[in-house]
């Protein structure tokens, strides 16, 4: 007994000495670390992460597209605090807009600032998740909070299906006999697990476990439970519930957002693995018909709605650079977002644009 | 199941070893070596239950042909044991090239005669020309009168272990049987398990961290599109990463298997030492797969007539050896011709170290370090030319890439670069060609092959590292016992995180699982 005690005893002792190890090595390293969602329930997603928080961001075990910063007054990756009616042009979307892994200047909404004579006349919210019935709620929160003067939404592969997902701390659109109604599953209370990490800081060894690799215990034990692997439904024919949620959301976003359906413009993203290689193809989560629909209801509404498919595919074919980090990364890089930006700025105010001018310039921080 | 797998990591392994030791404990030793059998058995069978019956009935026939081989010398008819040994070995490689060679033939057939013939449905077993090598090898030194097994569950334990049995090392009967036998391979050893788990890290952050990081660079090149006129660089990163993902990948695997047998106390023959730093291919085949080396001189070299009948019939027996040898990797024209090139690349090396010695009259054991430095360099160019069809899915794509290598599309550089070369060099940037590079990673392709490059050329290899790590365990202050312990737990969080990493990627098998 007493020998395998002193064994045991050993055997921890050399667990922990690595652990020690590996934690003092990554903090040294690109660990992503120091986004904490915020305690503003019924505020989010307008405030997104705690505000004011150093943060890093890497992607994968190799830490890639690291990047540093710090988070705004309203807890989004953005150099400059937000402005409280401000009337600028808000950039909503998921982590395309969010865009941990560039530089704010190469993002979306930092181009389109630039377009517009400073970055301060932009605001992108963009939070990891969203999907269009996010969008809708979010629009409602921005209106009151910044009175904006025209929108850019960008739309990613699953932002029209997932909206009917109806995840906990996400909105969610519920179809009832009478039509379509917005439903949110608040998340209250706070983790024991989450008030030690904002207490005392994170391990960088269990941040770089949990979201760099990706790793949670119930995957030690996935492949004794073998059974068919749960995946979002990829398909080609749209579920038919979709559309009444389609039109929901485009009848209700000018009223959402306040603004215009002249300065709102939808984006929607494409599967750019498929132009540099068609055998890359992925089956999509919103069916083609889907997205089609979605693009030519807006557009019969006033909106500006475009594909970016053929957009891509001729930049592609004019100079060969990549919009993202293939084959590793889908997020669009800087060529994806300034050719994101020069299309939202094109039908923004390409002709009859000035009432979708942001208004009021916000003061530097 | 994968070395690398979590289900082997944290379910069959534990399962495995916690049986093992218990039974020993037990002192019922002959159910040990029946229980890792078995464990052996369901491990082959985890990955595809058809086949344990093509494995099992190669045991079963191969142990009695063994052992009628084995009685047939006791009753002194010698020439009566010789035949049964013929029909065995026709058998195993019967089977072998139904499995591994029918489509192959068939292919050859449609393409050579123009026979219109279909192919037939045949799934490569896992692991069929390692566990046939290991048995052909097992009735010849039977037949020699090097080995015998009367006990049936010795012999299927020594055919079907599992650090063994899906990629290697290919063994000598004479090397495991009497580890097996011995009574203190049944004792738990703290200082083996520690040893073994400290080989299995190395290799699994080989295979994990070094071989599977680099093999994005490699399909681009050996899988671009037929119309893609591969550029100089390109091809060359290309082989370049093949040629250490290969070795990363087996190299791994194999100190894996090593690592977990020393757990179990059963030393395996070493697969590597440091093959790129060879310095003539002669050196370079007595440090690559050794044991496959190995295999082929004593049982097909040798068996040819090796050197004793003449410089011209060892000529062609070194060829005949490595074109088999090709062959045995796989069902190709790219691996036969692969065999061939270091067959011939091997004749030459002996060709020139004779004429050397004889009519130069060189000393072959002195070399100077620059001339070992430029023999280094150019057997490692060869190595990595001969990859390129070890690795092309076809002859033709093969020729593509070597045609590319030695610039036959010419030498354009990546468009990326063009604005760090314009400012810093401007008279290169002004005279080069730039241009839009598909199947090169860039400074990170650079980066990394530079990292991995140093690791062969000037890194200690695994049993060094090793080795030093068992010279530490040894010569510690500590009680050797705890230190191995505290030397175990630290290893086994770090294969626990490194494992981690392998999974957050998903399934990557091992290159050699495909031979």
């Amino acid at each position: 007994m007493r020998r395998f005690v002193s064994a045991t005893g050993w055997l921890m002792l050399g667990a922990l000495l690595a652990v020690v190890l590996l934690e003092v090595a990554l903090r040294f390293l690109p660990v992503t670390m120091g986004l904490y969602r915020t305690q503003r329930y019924q505020e989010w997603p307008l405030q997104s992460y705690e505000p004011g928080r150093a943060y890093t961001y890497s992607k994968s075990w190799a830490m890639r597209n690291a990047h540093r910063g710090t988070t705004n007054n309203y807890g989004h990756i953005a150099p400059f605090d937000f402005q409280k009616d401000s009337a600028p042009v808000i950039v909503l979307g998921d982590s395309f807009v969010e865009s941990l892994m560039n530089s704010y200047s190469d993002t979306l909404q930092g181009r389109l600032g630039a377009l517009l004579g400073g970055p301060q006349n932009v605001y992108g919210l963009g939070v990891s998740g969203l999907s269009i019935s996010d969008y809708l709620a979010l629009s409602r929160l921005a209106r009151d909070e910044f009175k904006p003067r025209a929108a850019v939404i960008v739309i990613s592969d699953g932002d029209i299906s997932e909206s009917m997902y109806g995840a906990l701390g996400y909105y969610s659109f519920l179809l009832k006999n009478d039509g379509v109604a917005l439903n949110y599953r608040p998340l209250f209370g706070e983790s024991l697990l989450r008030k030690i990490r904002m207490q005392i800081g994170d391990l960088a060894l269990y941040r770089y476990l949990q979201v760099n690799l990706g790793f949670s215990p119930q995957h030690l034990v996935a492949w004794a439970k073998r059974g068919p692997a749960v995946t979002k439904d990829r398909v080609d024919r749209p579920d038919p519930r979709l559309r009444p949620i389609v039109d929901y959301f485009l009848k209700n976003l000018p009223v959402a957002l306040g603004v215009p359906p002249r300065c709102i413009v939808f984006l929607l993203d494409s599967d750019r693995y498929a132009i540099y290689k068609p055998e890359k193809a992925s089956k999509r989560i919103d069916a083609p018909e889907l997205r089609n629909y979605f693009v030519s209801e807006a557009n019969a509404l006033g909106y500006r709605a475009v594909d970016l498919d053929p957009v891509f595919r001729q930049a592609y074919a004019h100079d060969q650079t990549k919009f993202d980090y293939w084959p590793f990364d889908r997020h669009w890089n800087v060529v994806g977002h300034d050719v994101a930006a020069a299309t939202a700025y094109r039908l923004l105010y390409g002709t009859d644009g000035e009432v979708c001018r942001p208004g009021k310039r916000a003061a530097i921080q | 199941m994968l070395f690398n797998s979590y289900e082997f990591l944290f379910g069959f392994l534990p399962v495995c070893l916690a049986g093992f030791y218990l039974l020993a404990r037990l002192g019922l030793l002959y159910s040990c070596a029946a229980w890792l059998t078995l464990a052996s058995l369901f491990f082959y069978g985890y990955w595809s239950p058809k086949y344990l019956l093509l494995l099992l009935a190669s045991i079963v026939v191969n142990f009695q042909l063994g052992k009628a081989i084995s009685r047939l010398r006791h009753e002194d008819r010698a020439g009566a044991a010789k035949r049964v040994l013929v029909i065995a070995v026709t058998a195993n490689l019967a089977t072998l090239g139904y499995f591994k060679y029918a489509n192959f033939f068939l292919e050859s057939l449609r393409q050579f005669a123009g026979i219109d013939i279909p192919l037939a449905g045949i799934v490569l077993p896992l692991g069929i020309s390692f566990f046939t090598f290991t048995q052909i090898a097992f009735l010849v030194d039977t037949c020699q009168g090097k080995a015998s097994e009367p006990r049936f569950v010795p012999y299927a334990l020594f055919v079907t272990y599992f650090p063994h049995l899906i990629a290697g090392p290919v063994l000598h009967h004479a090397e495991m049987m009497p580890q097996f036998a011995e009574k203190s391979t049944y004792r738990f050893q703290v200082q083996n398990f520690a040893l073994g788990t400290a080989f299995f890290l190395v290799g699994l952050f080989k295979k994990v961290v070094l071989a599977d990081e680099v093999q994005p660079f490699v399909g681009p090149v050996f899988e671009a599109n037929p119309g893609y006129a591969l550029t100089m660089i390109e091809a060359w990163g290309g082989a370049l990463a093949y040629t250490l993902q290969l070795y990363f990948d087996f190299s791994g695997y194999s100190d894996m298997a090593i690592g977990l047998s020393k757990m179990f106390n059963v030393d395996l023959p070493l697969n590597f030492n440091s093959p790129y730093k060879a310095a003539s291919i002669i050196d370079f085949w007595r440090r690559w797969h050794m044991t496959l080396s190995r295999f082929l001189r004593d049982y097909l070299y040798v068996g040819l007539g090796g050197n004793r009948k003449g410089p011209i019939r060892r000529y062609a027996n070194l060829l005949i050896t490595m074109l088999l040898g090709g062959l045995w990797h796989g069902a190709g024209w790219t691996f036969i011709v692969w065999g061939g090139v270091h067959g011939m690349l091997l004749v030459i090396n002996h060709g020139w170290r004779n004429f050397r010695s004889r009519w130069l009259g060189h000393d072959l054991a002195r070399s100077s370090a620059a001339g070992r430095a430029l023999a280094v360099l150019t057997t490692f160019i060869c190595v990595v030319v001969a990859w390129v069809f070890f690795r092309a899915t076809s002859f033709a794509a093969a020729i593509d890439v070597l045609r590319a290598m030695f610039g036959a599309n010419g030498l354009v550089l990546p468009v990326e670069w063009r604005g760090t070369l314009s400012a810093y060099v401007p008279a290169v940037a002004d005279q080069w060609t730039f241009g839009n590079l598909e199947a090169f990673g860039g400074v990170r392709q650079c980066l990394w092959s530079l990292v991995l490059l140093a690791m062969v050329f000037w890194g200690p290899n695994s049993q060094t590292l090793v080795g030093r790590f068992e010279t530490a365990l040894k010569s510690r202050g500590l009680n050797a016992g705890q230190w191995a312990w505290c030397a175990t737990g630290f290893a086994c969080t770090l294969v626990f995180v490194v494992a981690a990493i392998n999974d957050s990627r998903g399934v990557s098998e091992f290159i050699y699982f495909n031979f």
